[in-house]
């Protein structure tokens, strides 16, 4: 009994360093529905000249994660609400829910040129803001990779002391 | 078109302005919002209602700033200038409601990639006003085959086109090249206009796109709107060649002011229109009147 007792603790200790990990590993699937999302823009903008409602909500479906941001913005651009406006809620989200303020950054800047451009301009712009975020992105799955291995190291140590202790 | 429809159409086009200016545009009581033809919206000066042919100004002290004009056209686009480039590059385009909005900004030529200094937008409201030229009795066996439809700016000459779309439809295939999305104004290929059951091919120059109605869809009379080319007159007398009647518009008080333009005097020679409708507007009482066309003048 005490014997499972301790491999419990100890897998406890695992999962709590894979859970402090959480945050930055939502960061990480974020960052990279986004990236997908203006790589497939600049494609839709280049290729069909799409309108912005029924790109954004098409996207709505696509991105689980920026569905609802996505959703609003689709209504707003079909109301004419100019896309710099029409993202603003997104750009807040990715700032202050998520912590990403460098993509929300690269997003408030390429709202700025969305709609008001030819297509070619438009995509250039989407790409680039894609390039990067998925250079972020990048950074924060290393980031992730080296403090999930630190925490998980750390959470699983507590919990082999705490076992020691207990045995 | 009922009075309530007129209405619903003064509706959707007021939409397209920004708050202030949409206040000031339903400063027009009801009559007035259902006669309304236009609404002007220029930089720095009083928005601009025409109503029965008339000009209105509202919303006193309210001048329009260059933000207002963008909105009107981010409304216009669904925010999506790139979707309407082309159109904007020729100084219109067409809401998914019919609306047509002519837009006046700096060089809005070929390489532009965005419009700069916008300095007036007029919204044309889209009105159809079912039964015109029901006096025209038809002239000759051929009826409204290979007509032409003669009258100032803002005439009725497109609204009358439609209407005989329309009705020749009814029995004959009938085939629509609609360059400025005015004839048929469809918006995701279903037409917001009731032109029957003809086929509209939209957008492109008439030059390529009569060509290719005729190749397509094998018409028994093909419609075209405003004639100002000297290739539209070539497309127009290589269709009528092939056996197709033709119905078209063109600027111009009588078959006199267009023999005056070469563009439309080898049209003339040639014979090809046999007739004229010549439509005239006074106190917004349009009238029309039909004309034979000779090839001699």
């Amino acid at each position: 009994m005490r014997f499972a007792g301790a491999l419990l603790l100890m897998a406890a200790g695992w999962a709590a360093g894979a859970a402090l990990t959480g945050g930055l590993r939502r960061k990480c699937a974020v960052l990279r529905e986004l990236t997908a999302v203006l790589f497939r823009m600049a494609e839709e903008l280049d290729q069909r000249e799409t309108p912005l409602p029924q790109i954004f909500l098409r996207e709505a479906e696509r991105a689980p994660l920026l569905s609802a941001a996505l959703r609003l913005a689709a209504r707003q651009t079909a109301a004419g609400r100019p896309a710099g406006q029409a993202l603003a809620p997104l750009c807040t989200a990715l700032s202050k829910d998520e912590g990403l303020p460098q993509a929300a950054e690269a997003m408030t800047e390429l709202s700025a040129l969305l709609g008001a451009y030819d297509a070619e301009t438009q995509a250039r712009a989407c790409r680039a803001a894609g390039q990067s975020i998925e250079d972020l992105r990048r950074e924060q799955d290393r980031v992730l990779a080296e403090k999930g291995r630190l925490y998980r190291a750390l959470a699983f140590s507590a919990g082999a002391i705490l076992a020691l202790l207990a045995l | 078109m009922q009075e309530s429809d007129r209405l619903k159409s003064f509706h959707t086009a007021a939409q397209l302005l920004p708050e202030r200016l949409w206040r000031a545009a339903y400063s027009l009581n009801e009559e007035q919002r259902a006669q309304c033809e236009e609404l002007r919206v220029r930089l720095d000066r009083p928005l601009a209602a025409t109503v029965a042919g008339r000009t209105v100004l509202l919303g006193e002290g309210i001048l329009p700033q260059r933000a207002e004009l963008e909105e009107v056209l981010a409304r216009a686009t669904e925010a999506s200038v790139h979707s309407y480039l082309e159109q904007l590059r020729r100084g219109f385009l067409t809401t998914k409601h019919g609306h047509r909005l002519g837009i006046c900004s700096h060089a809005p030529d070929g390489a532009s990639r965005v419009l700069r200094g916008l300095s007036s937008v007029n919204i044309r409201v889209a009105r159809q006003i079912g039964g015109l030229g029901g006096e025209l009795t038809l002239c000759g066996p051929e009826g409204f085959r290979n007509t032409l439809i003669l009258g100032a700016p803002g005439a009725g000459k497109t609204t009358l086109l439609r209407e005989l779309c329309r009705r020749l439809s009814a029995d004959m295939r009938v085939a629509v090249a609609d360059e400025r999305y005015e004839i048929a104004a469809c918006a995701d290929g279903a037409p917001r206009f009731h032109v029957g059951s003809c086929d509209v091919l939209s957008g492109g120059k008439k030059s390529e796109t009569i060509p290719m109605l005729l190749r397509a869809m094998s018409p028994q009379i093909l419609a075209t709107d405003e004639i100002t080319e000297e290739e539209d007159c070539r497309a127009l007398l290589s269709c009528a060649g092939c056996g197709c009647g033709l119905l078209a518009t063109a600027h111009g008080g009588g078959p006199e002011d267009l023999r005056r333009r070469p563009v439309y005097r080898q049209l003339l020679d040639s014979g090809v229109f046999r007739q004229a409708v010549i439509v005239t507007r006074e106190k917004g009482v349009r009238s029309y009147r039909l004309t034979a066309l000779s090839a001699e003048g």
